[in-house]
């Protein structure tokens, strides 16, 4: 799972929706990919960012994105590091955390593991 | 209508009752076949493609039911999330170096608002209430950003180009799994590169085989060659069944549905 898609994510439940992001990351395994810089892309893309999820987790991967996000969307250096983050890097092994209801979602071999149980999806019919 | 494409199972009564049907109807089918699947299933429909190809640069989506992912390295200036219930396509999309994730259509995770499309091939037809799939497809539209817009297709009843008659919506469609694609021999695992197969499920004849109650399994032989038989739970859609499912979610619209190829390809836009 790459960082932008992380970045679209919520928590699964019903009940989350709306609060279930960002999810809390903890990575402990990544894999950093090669795809090439692509300008348009990252360009088209950053006003479809949740910052606060980016924000979160550039320290982990040792990007950089400086304080002043808003002020740098023009600086090619800023896109640059932006690309290797949510493009290049992707998790193969870790946790996501609702921030919410604090379910937690295993990822393994690079898939995250969004499936709730039975008794989880069917909990306000028997209560 | 051929016996085997019979319902083998009571109506479900409830969303859990149905729940139960797709699980054991559907999703343990699938794992089952995956392997078997992705050695058929590489070509796309043009009409997903186009649609898939006109989006611009930088734009983000996601395909609700990816399968084998088929579409999802269609267009490789957009960012396509695959997902899937069933853990192997997760895992044969992933493989391919495509964004895979195993979820459940009914509770996708993503947040609300956000994706500029949305593609759903081949899987609403899978559920198996008018209630389930209402929640499915306002699932998808729910991801979508205002303006948004939602592929969706599924089989229809009149099979004219694949050759089938049925007489009924609710069906059991066999598939052929190849001994090679068996997951119980793990060791033919590295052969399904093999795209010599001759099976689909269009052009099954299985009417000599021992099927029964349960999902599948039986062994049959067509033409020298063992299979195992499973059979895969399908609702198929008629006309004017988009537009009524549609109805039930406020908020948008349909743009386009035409019949092609035995498939309703539905284009609909989230206001
Ligand atoms: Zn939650």
């Amino acid at each position: 799972m790459k960082i932008l898609t992380y970045n679209m994510m919520s928590c699964s439940k019903k009940q989350c929706v709306g609060k279930g992001h960002p999810l809390k990351l903890d990575c402990t395994e990544s894999q950093t990919l090669t795809q090439d810089f692509q300008l348009e892309f990252i360009k088209n893309m950053i006003p479809r960012l949740d910052w606060d999820g980016i924000r979160a987790v550039a320290p982990m991967f040792n990007i950089n994105l400086g304080d002043n996000i808003e002020g740098q969307l023009e600086n090619e250096e800023f896109l640059k590091n932006l690309f290797k983050l949510v493009v290049n890097t992707k998790i193969i092994k870790g946790k996501l955390t609702c921030p919410s209801c604090n379910r937690e979602y295993f990822i393994e071999n690079g898939i995250p593991n969004m499936l709730l149980r039975e008794d989880e999806i069917y909990q306000d019919i028997k209560e | 209508m051929a016996d085997e494409n019979k319902i083998k199972f009571p109506e479900p009564k409830s969303d859990r009752d149905a729940y139960i049907v797709e699980n054991s109807h559907v999703h343990q089918i699938y794992d089952k076949i995956a392997l078997h699947f992705d050695s058929t299933r590489y070509k796309t429909w043009p009409i997903i493609e186009k649609f898939l190809l006109e989006l611009n640069t930088g734009l983000i989506g996601i395909d609700v039911g990816c399968g084998n992912g088929k579409y999802l390295g269609v267009n490789k200036n957009v960012h396509l999330i695959g997902s899937d219930i069933c853990s192997n396509f997760a895992k044969i999309s992933n493989e391919k170096g495509f964004e895979a994730l195993i979820a459940d259509g009914l509770l996708l995770p993503y947040k609300s608002d956000t994706f500029d499309f949305a593609i759903s091939i081949a899987v609403i037809h899978h559920f198996s209430t008018f209630e389930r799939r209402v929640d499915a497809l306002r699932e998808v539209v729910r991801t979508l950003k205002p303006g948004g817009i939602f592929l969706v297709t599924a089989w229809s009843i009149t099979q004219k180009w694949r050759g089938k008659n049925y007489d009924h919506q609710d069906v059991m469609v066999p598939w052929l799994l190849q001994g090679q694609f068996s997951t119980s021999k793990k060791e033919n695992e590295n052969n399904n590169n093999n795209k010599n197969s001759t099976t689909t499920d269009s052009n099954n004849n299985s009417e000599n085989s021992n099927t029964n109650s349960s999902s599948g399994g039986n062994i049959t032989e067509k033409g020298g060659t063992k299979y195992e038989v499973y059979h895969r739970y399908y609702h198929l859609f008629e006309d004017g069944e988009f537009e009524r499912l549609f109805k039930e979610i406020p908020g948008c619209e349909i743009i386009k549905n035409d019949l092609d190829h035995d498939n309703y390809n539905c284009f609909v836009r989230k206001k």
